[in-house]
């Protein structure tokens, strides 16, 4: 059964608490504030903004107390031919040390800023060509709506952000410029690569906006497939650890069908295609090579190792059987303790009483009335 | 023939202090007029001064009403001997047959300051020694004041000067106020056209002033263009630059007084008049509103115009001329002048000023709920009664869903009448609705609201405030599954068993939390099922087989009142504590109130 209540509530129970969209969101305001006021830096700073999972409504909630990862960019205006990834970073760490003494650490290519609830990823930029400053500084951009909360998100300048329309007067005529005209046509912003070396692309705005479109293709339970699939992973197997985040993301999307009826169908259908796809790639000793959005040269598999995807494959075969006969199934306890089974507690436990009722809002342990109880 | 009859004892006390008061004088015995069921006292007043309009002494009636001390007291000018012209503070004057007494009234119990500085404090009714007395001592303040030409001064409120009332049937209803005045500002011409339109032929026969216009064609001002009303025709109108008055303060009677008003003001009477009248009879128009700009208070600048509409005289081609008269145009020009010459008086039509500020004065919803475009799913029982509060409290645009046709079971409970059974409730609820505020456009959609999710979100896109009064879980359904761009308030209303209680469920947002809804009303619609069911089911009669839900109208309107009150709290601000909000009726043996229940009891 595809129990649509019971995966909302799993749902709820699996995405970032409260308190941590309310520490990202405060965090990120008070970098921004910050860091614009800096004297040393804030010629330096072209913008910035709230990239990866989060934007893209695809973050599940970690494990236990472990702080959730947000990632920030910040866009500069250094000339790439003049500062190396490394040398742009060093320009960073006296505001670092300043603002965020004993709560920052330098890890690799990124900062990481440790907030109460989660630990905000800066990922600094080189200066991206004069084209791209118009959008770059737009309300779409900028803003640290997901996809999940501004459903009618579009790369357009004249966008406005979920927490401006209330206030601004011209949101409607804006918002409708924006949906009927063209996207901004983007380029990858270049940041630094693992080593902090040398600066290679990225482009997260291609990655939200291929993301929104899938979504908007699966009405709306693209994302709510890949949170799933996340999570079952998280509960289920502490190795290998990848594939996870984004290029477990990728996966999905890459396999996932367009017409599903339910998150439960995405889960089994998804899972099920993974094993379809790539029996033979695993067979051969392989693994899957999938191009990052926007930036078609990049495999966003170059790190995964295959003998890691050979595992993970088995997993997903498993995965895959279970889901099957939690979605086939007919009874509505056996298909609860199913999933369950397959997303462990946080997944709703389902009535005792069971039988092949659809779920809805009626329970059957009361005395029949006349109607449902209320009136107008 | 005055009766000597013993005056009771209140009239006598009453009459006392006159005695001996200075500047009045009884000149008569009291008589009894049993068709004004009062006493007529004859007296005379002094004034200060003579002036050109006020003798020195002059001659007065009082009215005493037989209950006094309640009742009326009433102070008239004299017919012989009295005052003639029309002051501020004072009905329009006239000479009336079969009374010995005009019909200028002295307004003596307002509350202008300079009357209330001599007799200050309310008016003692019932006081049968001071009351006759407390309106003699206004009634010199106001002679003083007259004669002083201080009746108006700067810094009281503006009173319009006093118009012969309309013996012509119907009225006239414009809507000027401040916003619109600078339309008339702007513009630079004094004559022109105005649009006239009328809300059904069934209706209050008022003549609505929907366009002016200049003769060339182009707009001045535009009002009620969101209405249904149809086109009646074209009237003129005609502005002019002053109050028109007859000095000291009234409209003229006479077409030879408004000839001497507009010669006052430097205006070519004749010469406007042939104009208007040329056009009228080019457009078949018989009313002409003239027109004056107005201050708030006396002195300071004008800021509204005022009109007062009138028919015009017949001057077709067709009637016969009177004797002496060519027919043709010098004898018609000649016969123009004679007339607006003349002593006939003015045929004025009741006109009346009916812009919403004016309308809905007396008690209307703030504008962060009047100026938003609010959708009302389901107008029954609650819905038809949360419509009529909202269209009343002047919000201005309105849309109404609802599949359902009204049937004569449904009135118990209902706004509506028996003369829309039958009828789309939707499109009877909006009609009622319209009738109730001119101000109000009303759109209607007579089928259940759309499953489709974009058809969803167009119909209530522009909305800014959704309730749903249909208490159905298919609408909130529907209502979570769209996304509105714009996000909004969304209250959700409906009653439990007996409309004991109500709940309303209110959400700022993009779309309706139906998780969130069904989790917060499962518990309570649980406890309303048992009620239900401990008093099994209610059939309308022998052959029906569906239960009905019953609701008495005074709990709906109870249910209705706090709706409409959660949605103006939801207008006005955020909803702050929580999202869902029970009010119950505490009814069992006696009402003793409405309250909202604790959280810990929810």
């Amino acid at each position: 059964m595809e129990l649509p209540t019971d995966f909302r509530t799993f749902l709820q129970e699996i995405r970032p608490t409260a308190n941590q969209r309310e520490d990202l969101q405060t965090g990120h305001k008070t970098l921004r504030r910050r860091l614009a006021k800096y004297e040393d830096l804030k010629d330096v700073i072209y913008t910035d903004f709230l990239q990866g999972s989060y934007r893209r409504a695809t973050a599940v909630r970690p494990k236990g107390d472990a702080r959730s990862d947000v990632d920030i960019i910040v866009v500069t205006k250094l000339d790439e031919t003049e500062f190396t990834p490394r040398e742009a970073m060093a320009l960073f760490e006296p505001f670092l040390e300043k603002h965020y003494e004993g709560k920052w650490r330098k890890q690799g290519r990124s900062f990481g800023i440790l907030m109460n609830y989660v630990e905000l990823d800066l990922v600094l930029t080189s200066a991206p060509s004069e084209s791209e400053e118009g959008i770059l500084n737009s309300d779409a951009v900028r803003c640290d709506d997901s996809l999940e909360e501004a459903r009618d998100w579009r790369l357009h300048p004249s966008w406005v952000s979920l927490e401006d329309r209330a206030t601004r007067h011209d949101a409607r005529v804006k918002l409708a410029e924006a949906k009927e005209e063209p996207e901004w046509k983007t380029e990858p912003l270049r940041i630094p690569d693992r080593e902090a070396n040398i600066w290679e692309d990225t482009h997260p705005l291609e990655q939200i906006r291929w993301t929104r479109d899938k979504n908007a293709v699966t009405d709306g339970h693209f994302v709510n497939v890949v949170k799933a699939v996340k999570w079952w992973r998280l509960e289920n197997y502490d190795e290998p650890i990848h594939p996870k985040g984004f290029p477990l993301e990728r996966l999905i999307g890459e396999v996932c069908p367009d017409d599903l009826n339910s998150v439960a169908d995405g889960v089994t259908r998804t899972l099920e295609e993974i094993v379809t796809q790539y029996a033979v790639t695993v067979q051969n000793g392989g693994k899957p090579e999938l191009p990052d959005y926007g930036v078609p040269d990049h495999d966003v598999f170059a790190r995964i190792s295959a003998d890691d995807f050979a595992d993970f494959y088995d997993q997903v075969k498993e995965g895959a059987q279970l889901a099957r006969r939690a979605l086939d199934s007919t009874d509505r306890t056996e298909s609860g303790n199913l999933w369950r089974e397959m997303f462990g507690g946080k997944f709703p436990k389902p009535p005792d009483g069971g039988g092949s009722k659809k779920d809805g809002f009626s329970s059957p342990d009361e005395p029949a009335s006349p109607g449902r109880g209320r009136f107008a | 023939m005055s009766q000597s009859l013993r005056l009771p004892g209140p009239l006598r006390a009453a009459l006392r202090p006159l005695r001996g008061m200075p500047r009045c004088r009884l000149t008569g015995e009291p008589q009894r007029i049993a068709q004004e069921g009062a006493w007529a006292v004859p007296l005379k007043l002094r004034a200060q001064e003579a002036t050109e309009f006020i003798p020195l002494e002059s001659s007065w009636f009082l009215l005493v009403d037989f209950e006094y001390p309640l009742g009326q007291v009433r102070l008239y000018p004299a017919s012989k001997s009295g005052i003639t012209r029309t002051f501020p503070h004072q009905d329009l004057n006239r000479p009336q047959k079969d009374a010995k007494w005009r019909t200028g009234k002295l307004c003596l119990d307002s509350p202008v300051g300079r009357l209330g500085a001599v007799a200050a404090g309310p008016e003692p009714i019932g006081n049968p020694d001071g009351r006759v007395s407390w309106h003699m001592r206004r009634a010199l303040a106001w002679l003083d004041a007259a004669s002083a030409g201080k009746l108006l001064k700067d810094g009281d409120p503006f009173e319009l000067p006093a118009c012969p009332s309309a013996k012509a049937p119907g009225r006239v209803a414009h809507d000027e106020s401040l916003g619109e005045f600078a339309c008339w500002q702007n513009c630079d011409v004094d004559v022109g056209l105005v649009a006239l339109v009328a809300n059904h032929p069934q209706g209050s026969r008022a003549m609505w002033a929907a366009s002016f216009r200049t003769f060339k064609g182009a707009v001045i001002r535009e009002s009620w263009s969101g209405s249904t009303f149809a086109s009646t025709g074209l009237g003129l109108w005609w502005r002019w630059p002053e109050p028109i008055v007859v000095p000291p303060w009234q409209m003229p009677v006479t077409w030879r007084g408004l000839g001497v008003a507009a010669q006052r003001q430097g205006l070519d009477y004749f010469g406007t008049m042939r104009r208007l009248l040329s056009r009228a009879r080019r457009h078949d128009s018989q009313l002409l509103l003239i027109g004056f700009p107005i201050p708030k208070v006396y002195g300071q600048d004008s800021v509204e115009m005022h009109w007062q509409a009138l028919t015009l005289p017949d001057t077709s081609i067709e009637a016969k001329p009177p004797r002496g008269f060519r027919k043709n145009n010098t004898g018609r020009s000649a016969r123009l002048k004679r007339r607006l010459n003349s002593k006939k008086p003015v045929p004025y039509v009741s006109t009346k000023n009916w812009h919403p500020d004016r309308l809905q004065a007396r008690g209307r919803y703030p504008a962060s709920l009047r100026e938003s475009r609010v959708a009302i799913i389901g107008v029954g029982a609650l819905g038809s009664a949360v419509a009529d509060l909202l269209a009343r409290g002047g919000v201005k645009k309105l849309l109404f869903v609802d599949h359902d046709t009204l049937v004569a079971g449904n009135l118990v409970r209902h706004q509506l009448t028996f003369d829309d059974v039958g009828h789309k409730k939707v499109s009877a609820v909006a009609k009622r609705c319209r009738s109730v505020s001119p101000n109000c456009e009303v759109r209607v959609h007579d089928k259940r609201l759309p499953n489709r999710r974009d058809r969803l979100e167009d119909l209530l896109d522009e909305y800014e405030v959704v309730i749903d009064c249909t208490a159905s879980d298919e609408v909130i359904h529907a209502l979570s599954n769209g996304w509105w761009s714009i996000p909004r308030l969304f209250v959700s209303a409906s009653v439990g068993y007996r409309a004991r209680r109500v709940f309303l469920f209110v959400h700022h947002g993009n779309c309706f939390p139906k998780d969130s809804f069904a989790q917060q009303m499962e518990p309570l619609l649980r406890e309303e099922r048992r009620e239900w069911a401990k008093d099994g089911e209610l059939l309308e009669g022998a052959g029906c087989w569906s239960p009905l839900f019953p609701a008495q109208l005074d709990n709906i309107w109870l249910a209705a009142v706090s709706t409409a009150k959660a949605v103006k709290n939801g207008c006005e601000s955020r909803p702050a504590d929580r999202s869902l909000m029970v009010y119950e009726v505490a009814d069992d043996g006696g009402f003793t109130g409405i309250r909202r229940l604790e959280e810990h009891e929810i």
